[in-house]
């Protein structure tokens, strides 16, 4: 029955917001606008989230041997790789390191030429598991290698990563809360407009219940015009921040500002595009359905 | 069809509008409520379609009754009635075809069917070349027969008219009133207030009189 009436609550809803094209132009803007500044958060956070798990991957930990240690690496690595978390690890021996270090002067070692002995430890870098890349864990396993008692010093370049971390959450504290202002606007003044347009109905309205209409028939256009606003601002909206992303990126790339290109900072997947869409359109269908709560509880 | 017993009707608190009113008319029954202004005809006609709640006593309409009906009932009570406004109620930013199509629209038909129905309703009126023109566009007896239109086209059981006739010149009245006998003729029970004396000479039909809300009926 209500699938059957759904063509003429569609072209109602047109015909509606046709009829006030004034009004609904406001209210699809303020939606535009309200998403707009919603995803743009998003953009932000998703992006720089990326680049933490991106560094946050290559975390590792690196363990010097002492230099008085003698005994066999086979052996240090296979107790190494009983330790909780670790995946992998790999033996840089002392000579291996030196030549490394060598060959990341070039030209330049001269300076090495004096050296009798090798100043370079050897050491072990290891890998870890998925899920123990988080700072408890980290400080966890080097406590547990600093406790064998045969390594100088153990290092992770944890710390920076940490302040970013919280950084992030601030950031992602006062994007929902922004971002989440301008929706709650946007649903408040969905609620008017759509207000105004069933005031400025209100003879029709009457005249559909003496007739015979059932209320749910009567409200049916006005959900679907508040979700009509809703999908076409949030469509407006998703078009203004891939315009937003194009400029930012051209201005970034004249500015050769950090290596940043589309692949290391990518515009938001589709996946996400249509969660903000159907976003945007729950919240026209919610601006209706609170105008329309109060209004039809009056009579 | 309609059966009222000791109803009441008084607005807000007021004077009785509507007092002990008892009477019973019969499916197929032509049906004139006559009265004086402010009498109480429209008031009335709003208490069988539930416009106004009734006050005290009993009523059917239809086999439901009007003192205990459920809210939700009441919109299905006035899809089988069909009511001519004393005011029209025409929407004037939608076509005369628009207009009548209003009483098919909110039952879901389709819109073949709402096309063939609506162009028989406004053809029996007399109307149908006028169905792209706007009510404003309409003289005052168009419009009366463009109400009427709406009110038939979905072949209710029971037609209530309010001063169907009002302010037309005699001739227009007759044509009006030959419409709604007609409609009678085809099976629907018809109740039409008026104050017009020179119809209810010409049709003799069954009268009912109402007058400071209290009716009787001339044997
Ligand atoms: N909504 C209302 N609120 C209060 N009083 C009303 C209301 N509607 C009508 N009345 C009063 O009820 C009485 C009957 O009014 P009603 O409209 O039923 O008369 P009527 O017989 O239809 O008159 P007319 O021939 O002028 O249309 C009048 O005194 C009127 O003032
Ligand atoms: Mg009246």
């Amino acid at each position: 029955m209500i699938l059957k009436k759904l063509p003429y609550f569609f072209r109602k809803a047109l015909s509606n917001i046709r009829y006030s094209m004034l009004v609904n132009l406001v209210t699809i803007s303020t939606i535009s606008v309200a998403i707009l500044i919603f995803s743009t958060f998003v953009m932000i956070i998703f992006n720089l989230t990326n680049l933490v798990s991106r560094f946050e991957d290559d975390v590792h930990i690196v363990a010097y041997l002492d230099d008085e240690f003698v005994g066999g690496n086979e052996n240090i690595k296979k107790n190494l790789l009983k330790l909780n978390g670790i995946e992998k690890v790999w033996y840089q021996s002392k000579e291996n390191a030196l030549k490394v270090f060598k060959e990341s002067l070039g030209e330049n070692d001269l300076f090495l030429k004096d050296i009798q002995k090798n100043p370079l430890p050897a050491s072990f870098e290891l890998r870890l598991k998925e899920g123990y890349k988080d700072r408890k864990n980290i400080e966890a396993i080097a406590a547990a290698l600093r406790s064998m008692g045969i390594f100088s010093d153990v290092s992770y370049g944890q710390e920076w990563l940490e302040h970013f971390h919280n950084f992030m959450n601030i950031l992602k504290v006062i994007g929902l809360a922004v971002g989440g202002g301008f929706l709650f606007a946007a649903v408040f003044i969905i609620s008017n407009t759509i207000k105004l347009t069933i005031f400025v109905r209100r003879e029709e309205i009457d005249i559909l219940r003496l007739v015979g209409a059932t209320n749910s028939f009567i409200k049916a256009p006005f959900y679907i015009e508040g979700l009509i606003q809703g999908f076409v601002g949030s469509v407006i909206s998703i078009i203004g921040l891939y315009f937003l992303y194009l400029v930012f990126m051209a201005k970034v790339q004249t500015l050769s500002l950090l290596g940043v290109n589309s692949t290391s900072m990518p515009f938001l997947p589709p996946k996400f595009l249509i969660l903000l869409v159907a976003f945007g359109t729950l919240l026209g269908l919610m601006g209706s359905y609170i105008s329309l709560g109060e209004i039809f509880k009056r009579s | 069809m309609i059966q009222l017993y000791h109803v009441y009707k008084s607005y807000q608190k007021g004077a009785n509008v509507i007092e002990d009113v008892s009477l019973n008319i019969d499916r197929g029954e032509f049906v004139f409520l006559v009265g004086a202004s402010g009498a109480g005809k429209t008031t009335l006609l709003k208490l069988l379609f539930c416009a106004e709640p009734i006050t005290s006593g009993q009523a059917m309409v239809n086999n439901h009754s009007l003192a205990k009906i459920n809210p939700k009932d009441i919109p299905y009570l006035r899809r089988s009635i069909g009511v001519v406004f004393q005011d029209f109620k025409l929407l004037n930013n939608r076509t005369i075809f628009d207009n009548v199509a209003i009483t098919l629209e909110i039952l879901g038909m389709n819109r073949n069917d709402i096309r063939r129905k609506v162009t028989k309703a406004l053809k029996r009126v007399g109307l149908a070349f006028m169905e792209g023109k706007y009510p404003l566009e309409l003289s005052g007896g168009e419009q009366q027969r463009v109400a009427i239109a709406r009110a038939v086209v979905n072949s209710p059981s029971i037609l209530l008219a309010d001063e169907p006739t009002g302010n037309l010149d005699p001739e227009l009245s007759v044509d009006i009133m030959n419409i709604l006998t007609d409609i009678n003729a085809m099976g629907t029970t018809v109740l039409v207030a008026t104050h017009d004396k020179f119809l209810l000479q010409k049709f003799m039909k069954r009268t009912i009189i109402i007058n400071k809300g209290k009716v009787s009926e001339p044997i």
